[in-house]
């Protein structure tokens, strides 16, 4: 047999060595690197213009902590945001999702047309059709109220904006003006009233508080005005003091001093029994002496605090004795000392048993009222503006509303951070019929609004920032406009009036300039506090300034109004619901309840509780979202952290594919193991993308109770591919 | 028949060594020849005696203007200074004309990057050749090598095809950025750099 000089496997063996020759050099690897660059100049790659810097300032408006901002602009295109460091508020600091703000408008996810959902797609179609078809319900329940009511969600309620909002609702018989569960200004409303009418609302002092004891807010992430935080704890070790006390160990409680991993639901009891500690061992404030004589006339309260001594708190939450008794005495040796109550909505509000206890050691440490705890403030000046005798409907709680009696809901989606979860809302319409309509510059709830109207997004719009909750004291700014925003995207209040008239409403038409003006020439006209300019820097009286107008030419290259503090009030504290007998037979039986949840955690499930930051939740651009969650900064949407145990218990691994069943449905997650995570619980991520429906909002499966909170819920947890 | 097999796999190894490391580097960039040649030393030696910053200056609100304009040439060549045959091209071709000259950055990065001068120059006292090497000095610009695939200048990956630098200067990626941050322990966050 004849032998060839090149056969098969000569051929392969230099292909072989061909292919060891090649991984020996750079060729694959240099080829791989260009190719990556070579993809980042695709032509329809946006490319930032070349030119002359300017320097312009607005502020942020992507949360209500409105923090002061420099951008740099090539021309008229925005291409770098800084935090602007003489801020009054916000110091300098802003967050990821405000340095890369200027993304936004090129977000893939970006709403630039009116559209509807059709046959489970969503469709472009003429605003004149969309209106149209608006305005004939509008009609049919106006002429109809027995068919529905018409509600209003406004994720910022507070702004000249809200006007047109609650002008909308009170054409209705029944319209309701809804606004998001706000954790703070929940928390803050145990106190309502105790600084008279001249203070009718009450902010934190965070930045002069010496210790501060956190029940899950995320004060490290985000919470309330950031800077106002942050720039103590970073300025000095000497920042204040601060104990977490959540179930999950958060960023927040990673950096805080201590952390106390109650079990879930027991954070009432982990409150109470701080409070039991001061109260017994006489650690409050010398002058609260006869508050808290005139508390122990009570049965209730001597009764609930003695049932709960540091041994049975701390069985009851988990955590040990010596922990409840060193943290209480840790708040007697650092007046003033802050409690503050939940976090980002989005992971679960408390209810309103647990503000009241949480709240009650803000007494106990003389933080109600005084300097670095909750003070009194004045309400930020109403708009100076003629609503020609129609009156405003008053702000109400999605839970207030009864289920399945909205039959019209609007949904001011701009601000997503506070984003109510579907269910719930979805509980409120009546089936079937309802029309959902959402003012959108993204994604946010197109799981549940067939009608999506395009909104200027932040730096496209004129928008107002009113006072953040937290704050102590009353403020505004604007958000300026700095790019021009799609052609078809126009206010939330242009909108308004477009659909009042195809509904043939009684209404007089609005403009967002009349409204701001409006605010600023009520803010003029209080004489009060200051106004920051951003540009040059330094602060001048209201009362200097000549005109509203001179105020608003301010306002509009970036400033911020602050009020003047609130004089020496001395709140009246017997006036708050802490000295009604009935406040604490409500706690002693919410004790009771707490008990048999807690209880309830070692059957043989688990126990689902969704959680968030305010970051997370804040809309940001892809490249913000990529960064934090590729850094796991952030745990990504669609996982569930357990710990090893009940992986192990579960027959579970990392990575797996799992099901979480609860009796409000299933959810599908990918298991992450984490040693911190107290067994029996699944933590489940909640993001600004599940509002957008990019992923399932794992709120969606849990338990929400009447009065809209959800936090623990009973689950089973099983591997997918068994 | 095994020796036949060995030469061929050890023929096929050597074939692309010689493939990845000699000729892909020929292959993958293209030489461009400067507009106009520039000779550094003359215009920082003793004979003229300017300092970089005299074209490669700041303006006013701290951004650096990078290459100059025409303007700066004109500055000192409204006429012709001297008959070389750069002196013969820049006058002609770009001064009497008023065309900028389209030079071509060695240094240039992707649109994404934004590096501050300032920052590294006045802040940090970095010299502007601990980046650019002894450009300043150097009597011709050298050759311009575009790479094909990416559009960039050789000089961003560095003048070894390996990436092994010859230079702290040799090289102007990504990574030679972090490493001079972390020699210096200064933090460098994405956002540092790019917007």
């Amino acid at each position: 047999m004849k032998q060839t000089l090149i056969d098969r496997r000569h051929i392969l063996k230099f292909l072989g060595g061909s292919a060891l020759g090649t991984a020996l050099t750079p060729l694959p690897w240099k080829v791989l690197d260009d190719v990556s660059i070579w993809t980042q100049n695709w032509s329809w790659i946006p490319v930032p213009p070349k030119g002359e810097k300017l320097v312009r300032h607005t502020t942020c408006a992507l949360c209500p902590a409105g923090c002061g901002v420099k951008v740099s602009c090539i021309g008229a295109q925005p291409v770098g945001l800084f935090g602007l460091p003489g801020h009054p508020t916000s110091r300098g600091f802003l967050c990821p999702a405000g340095l890369l703000g200027h993304h936004l408008p090129y977000d893939p996810r970006r709403v630039a047309q009116p559209s509807r959902l059709m046959a489970e797609s969503r469709r472009a179609l003429p605003a004149e059709q969309i209106l149209s078809e608006l305005g004939k319900g509008l009609a049919r329940l106006k002429a109809d109220p027995a068919a529905g009511r018409v509600a209003i969600i406004d994720s910022l309620p507070g702004r000249s904006t809200s006007i047109a909002y609650r002008r909308l609702a009170s054409q209705f018989t029944g319209g309701a003006y809804i606004v998001p569960p706000d954790p703070v200004r929940r928390s803050l409303g145990v106190f309502d009233g105790i600084a008279g009418e001249a203070y009718p609302e009450l902010g934190i002092d965070v930045k002069r508080a010496r210790m501060i004891v956190s029940f899950g807010a995320d004060l490290l992430e985000g919470w309330g005005t950031p800077a106002r935080l942050l720039s103590g704890r970073q300025a000095s070790d000497q920042g204040p003091l601060l104990t977490q006390i959540e179930p999950r160990y958060s960023n927040t409680a990673a950096m805080a001093d201590s952390w106390l991993p109650v079990r879930p639901g027991s954070e009432l009891m982990a409150a109470l029994g701080l409070a039991a500690v001061l109260v017994n061992e006489k650690l409050f404030p010398a002058d609260l002496l006869p508050s808290v004589q005139a508390l122990n006339e009570m049965a209730d309260f001597r009764e609930l605090l003695a049932a709960l001594p540091p041994s049975r708190c701390g069985d009851l939450c988990g955590i040990s004795p010596e922990a409840v008794a060193r943290t209480a005495r840790e708040m007697a040796a650092h007046f003033p000392s802050l409690a503050l109550v939940g976090g980002n909505c989005s992971g679960g509000p408390f209810d309103k048993n647990d503000h009241l206890a949480i709240n009650f050691l803000n007494l106990m440490t003389g933080a109600a009222g005084g300097e670095g705890g909750i003070v009194p403030r004045r309400s930020l000046p109403d708009p100076d503006f003629d609503v020609e005798g129609a009156e405003l409907a008053s702000p109400t709680d999605l839970s207030q509303v009864p289920d399945e009696s909205i039959a019209f809901l609007v949904i001011d989606s701009t601000v997503p951070r506070q984003a109510i979860p579907s269910a719930l809302i979805q509980r409120k319409l009546v089936p079937g019929e309802a029309v959902v309509l959402a003012f959108a510059s993204g994604t946010q709830y197109s799981d549940l609004s067939p009608y999506v109207l395009p909104v200027p997004l932040y730096l496209e719009a004129f928008q107002e920032i009113p006072t953040p909750s937290d704050s102590p004291v009353a403020s505004c700014s604007f958000s300026v406009p700095l790019v021009p925003a799609p052609p078809a995207a126009v206010s939330s209040v242009q909108w308004l009036n477009r659909l009042a008239s195809s509904a043939r409403l009684d209404w007089p038409e609005l403009s967002d300039d009349s409204l701001a003006d409006a605010r600023i020439k009520g803010i003029w006209s209080c004489k009060r506090g200051s106004v920051y300019g951003y540009s040059d820097g330094t602060a001048k009286a209201n009362s200097d300034f000549a005109s509203a107008g001179e105020l608003t030419t301010v306002f509009k290259s970036g400033a911020c109004w602050l009020d003047s503090p609130a004089d020496a009030v001395k709140p009246q504290l017997t006036g708050s619901a802490y000295f009604r007998p009935e406040t604490w037979g409500r706690l002693r039986r919410a004790v009771n309840q707490g008990i048999e949840v807690v209880s309830k955690q070692t059957n043989d499930g688990v126990i689902v509780m969704p959680f968030s930051t305010a970051l997370a939740t804040t809309i940001a651009s892809p490249l913000a979202a990529k960064l934090t969650r590729e850094s796991d900064l952030y745990a990504r949407p669609g996982v569930a952290v357990i710990s090893p145990s009940t992986a192990g218990r579960l027959a579970l691994q990392e990575g797996q594919k799992a099901e979480i069943e609860t009796s409000n449905g299933c959810l599908r997650v990918r298991i992450r193991l984490d040693e911190s995570t107290a067994p029996g619980m699944v933590f489940v991520p909640v993001s600004e993308s599940d509002a957008s429906g990019a992923h399932p909002d794992p709120r969606n499966v849990c338990e929400i109770s009447e009065d809209g909170v959800w936090r623990a819920t009973p689950a089973k947890l099983r591997r997918l591919d068994v | 028949m095994r020796l036949r097999g060995s030469l061929a796999f050890i023929l096929g190894l050597f074939l692309m060594l010689g493939v990845g490391w000699f000729v892909f580097p020929l292959a993958l960039y293209e030489a461009i020849d400067q507009p106009l040649q520039f000779s550094h030393k003359i215009h920082t030696g003793e004979q003229v005696g300017m300092s970089c910053e005299d074209c490669h200056g700041f303006r006013e609100d701290g951004s650096f203007c990078g290459i100059p304009s025409l303007e700066n040439c004109v500055n000192c060549h409204s006429e012709p200074q001297g008959k070389s045959a750069a002196e013969k091209v820049l006058f002609e071709r770009y001064i009497s004309t008023k065309q900028e000259i389209p030079w071509l950055v060695y240094s240039r990065q992707p649109e994404n990057v934004y590096f501050s001068h300032i920052q590294h120059v006045k802040l940090a006292g970095l010299k502007c050749e601990r980046c650019h090497g002894p450009h300043g000095s150097s009597e011709t610009l050298p050759q311009y090598q575009r790479n094909r695939i990416s559009g960039y200048s050789r000089n961003i990956w560095g003048q070894s095809i390996s990436g092994i630098r010859s230079a702290p200067w040799d090289g102007m990626k990504m990574d030679d950025c972090e490493r001079c941050h972390a020699e210096k322990s200064v933090g460098a966050s994405c956002l540092g750099c790019h917007k």
